[in-house]
């Protein structure tokens, strides 16, 4: 609860006192080339990417949740696997991606489960879909443009809307750094209208060519005070075994 | 006098000999009456609850699958579904058109409630109208955004008539949404684990959530009355689907094995998904079955242990008669008679047996079913109007009536055997 306040605050601090810059009429685009340099950006498609991930959830009235795990991807191949290791109750559960599919082990049954990109991943507000590689340019078109001051940071303000029905999110709006193309700040939209879910994005290390946030924080918009801390340490851009991504790893691996 | 007269008059000769053993038999008898009398009026009572909240016995869902491999749930034309019906002349009650949200996120201002939401068409002959037990509020939402909660769920997330609650779901093609609702009724529990305790809102408000077309449903629904129909109309229906060359997927009752086709599997167009109460219920049908099996499997243990003090005690009886036998075989009785004399009183002492313990279990089942026990939350749904509703089945009583009775007269068989081989002159002459 402290490291979530701690971190919350600092976040909040940073990123949501914004100030606003007159909109300004921009080619959409150029900004839809943006969404593609993003995704380049943070796309490990040269390389496996490994690292720990802790989830930390505060719902209100409630003790945080804290769960630890190992995450290994593979963007080239579109598969990531989730292993959690803490805490006891739930350790050994995991998750495998393969293309569009999402599995769930447990391993108290021995079963794998389908579930979908939209899930939320361990009743947290985190959607199993965040731990993979972004297709804002596959999904999204940008539909408005606005230059906007975050905090100090000068960002584009990118108003999308989702090109097929099949997108968890029907509209996003994306704050993203002109200095450094990355997205710092993100609220998402129900088929309705309502923001669901705000998102901000910090502490982007750069590894080799490419950036991966080290905090995230995700609020509930419509449940109240409900908020997800997310932190990615110990990234490593080592060759990872083909043996990981399969289902076997994760039964071998939960014993 | 004949065999069996005279085997009667013997079991009266040792009144309490014959009581004792007579009631050994008797509460191994009103045991398994008891046990498969609440079991069978327990799942009578659970599918009927069910039922209810499933809106039907008989579901068709349709499926189709989008170009990126989704699977969309969805019915925009039943005329193929209707013909069949028709066709067939199915006698249901009612019939229902659902579109089912599984795992809505019900949100008031404090908390969140995880269940399944039930778009239906509400009117006069809406089956909420007779089924649900409605505590306070309307039924009747037709055209509005209001939503019918449990009991349960109602304290849960701490809203009252009036309130407003957002609910969160996938569209039919997995894009996120959230419509307001409030709660215009609060019906009572019916004592299920709350994600299957249903809330209930008009099927169009629904379709917006789901992002259907007005008139579309995801569930079509029978509802038949009679629940031991429902098989048998649920395979006439496939089979006059299948005649009728509407595409359908094969029956099961593994969702594993049928959500595992849905997603491996591609299609064009709309495939029926037909299934039955049963489907849904094999798993709790086999846990009551195990249940069943298990207390035949004490009754057959229990009766062992009987039919051994059977033999034992048919012995002495042999023993203490051996000078009547040979009377009887010196005034012409043949052996034959002897043999079948015992055996005819140890199925008389079975079905005296037989008949009480049925009596004192089909008394048992009625007392228990005199209890209200709406305080019994958990188990509200294998209770009809808060009481329990035993079932006395014929079928296995007729079973268990003819393993008891064979059961006896083969404990009785050894010792009528040997009072059948006695010779005349020597039982007479047999001193105690």
């Amino acid at each position: 609860m402290k490291l979530v306040n701690t971190m919350k605050g600092l976040l909040v601090v940073l990123l949501l006192s914004v100030g606003v810059m007159p909109a300004i009429g921009e080619d959409l685009s150029r900004f839809q080339a943006l969404l593609a340099k993003i995704d380049e950006q943070t796309d490990f498609r040269n390389h496996d990417l490994s690292a720990t991930v802790t989830v930390i959830s505060h719902k209100p009235g409630e003790d945080d949740n804290v769960i630890q795990c190992e995450y290994f991807r593979r963007d080239i191949s579109d598969k990531f696997v989730i292993l959690i290791k803490k805490p006891e109750a739930q350790k050994g559960q995991g998750y495998l991606k393969i293309g569009d599919n999402i599995t769930f082990y447990d391993p108290d049954s021995g079963q794998f489960s389908t579930v979908t990109g939209s899930s939320n991943f361990q009743n947290s507000d985190a959607k199993n879909s965040d731990f993979q590689d972004s297709t804002l340019a596959k999904d999204y078109k940008v539909v408005s443009a606005e230059s906007y001051k975050l905090v100090d940071k000068d960002t584009w303000k990118l108003t999308l809307e989702a090109v097929r029905n099949t997108v968890t999110y029907p509209k996003r709006i994306v704050w993203v750094e002109k200095s450094t193309n990355l997205v710092l700040k993100s609220e998402d939209f129900s088929l309705s209208g309502r923001v669901l879910r705000t998102s901000l994005y910090g502490r982007y290390i750069q590894i080799q060519d490419r950036f991966i946030p080290q905090i995230m924080r995700f609020e509930d918009n419509l449940k109240k005070g409900q908020v997800t801390m997310l932190f990615i340490q110990n990234p490593s851009l080592a060759k990872l075994p083909d043996t990981v991504f399969t289902r076997a790893f994760l039964e071998k691996v939960s014993q | 006098m004949g065999i069996r007269t005279m085997a009667l008059r013997n079991l009266g000769r040792q009144k309490r000999r014959t009581v004792l053993l007579g009631a050994a038999i008797a509460f191994g008898l009103a045991v398994v009456t008891l046990v498969n009398g609440l079991s069978a009026g327990m799942i009578r009572s659970l599918e009927d609850n069910l039922s209810n909240l499933f809106t039907g016995q008989i579901f068709i869902t349709g499926t189709e699958k989008t170009d990126n491999g989704k699977v969309v749930q969805r019915i925009d034309n039943d005329a193929a579904l209707l013909k069949a019906v028709k066709d067939l002349k199915i006698p249901y009650v009612y019939e229902s058109r659902t579109s089912v949200v599984p795992q809505a996120g019900l949100i008031s201002d404090t908390s969140t409630a995880y269940l399944t939401l039930y778009g239906v068409d509400f009117g006069p002959d809406s089956f909420l109208s007779r089924r649900l037990s409605l505590l306070e509020g309307t039924l009747n939402l037709a055209g509005t955004n209001g939503i019918i909660i449990s009991e349960g769920a109602a304290k849960s997330l701490d809203v009252k008539l009036g309130d407003r609650l957002s609910v969160q779901a996938t569209t039919e093609t997995g894009q996120q949404n959230v419509v307001d609702f409030t709660v215009r009724g609060i019906y009572r529990d019916i004592g299920l684990a709350s994600s299957l305790a249903g809330a209930y809102a008009d099927r169009r408000q629904v379709n917006v959530l789901l992002n259907l077309a007005p008139t579309d449903y995801n569930q079509f629904g029978l509802y038949l009355g009679n629940i031991t129909q429902v098989e048998f109309w649920g395979q006439k229906l496939y089979a006059q689907l299948k005649a009728q060359g509407v595409p359908l997927w094969p029956r099961s009752s593994d969702q594993s094995q049928i959500d595992q086709e849905l997603r491996t599997q591609t299609w064009t167009g709309t495939k029926f998904l037909l299934q039955t109460l049963d489907d849904k219920l094999s798993i709790v049908r086999a846990l009551f079955s195990a249940l069943d099996a298990a207390a035949f499997a004490v009754l057959l243990i229990l009766y062992t242990v009987v039919m051994v003090g059977i033999t034992n005690t048919y012995r002495m009886v042999v023993h203490e008669r051996t000078r009547e036998i040979g009377t009887l075989r010196a005034l012409g009785m043949q052996a034959k008679e002897v043999r079948r004399l015992f055996l005819w009183e140890a199925v008389f002492l079975a079905l005296g047996g037989i008949i009480a313990g049925f009596i004192a279990g089909a008394v048992l089942l009625g007392v228990t079913s005199l209890f209200d026990l709406s305080s019994w939350k958990a188990f509200t749904i294998l209770l009809r109007n808060n009481h329990l509703h035993p079932l006395v089945d014929a079928g296995s009583f007729f079973v268990d009536l003819v393993v008891v009775t064979a059961l006896t007269a083969f404990a009785a068989s050894f010792p009528a055997r040997k009072a059948a081989r006695l010779l005349p002159a020597a039982a007479l002459r047999q001193n105690f």
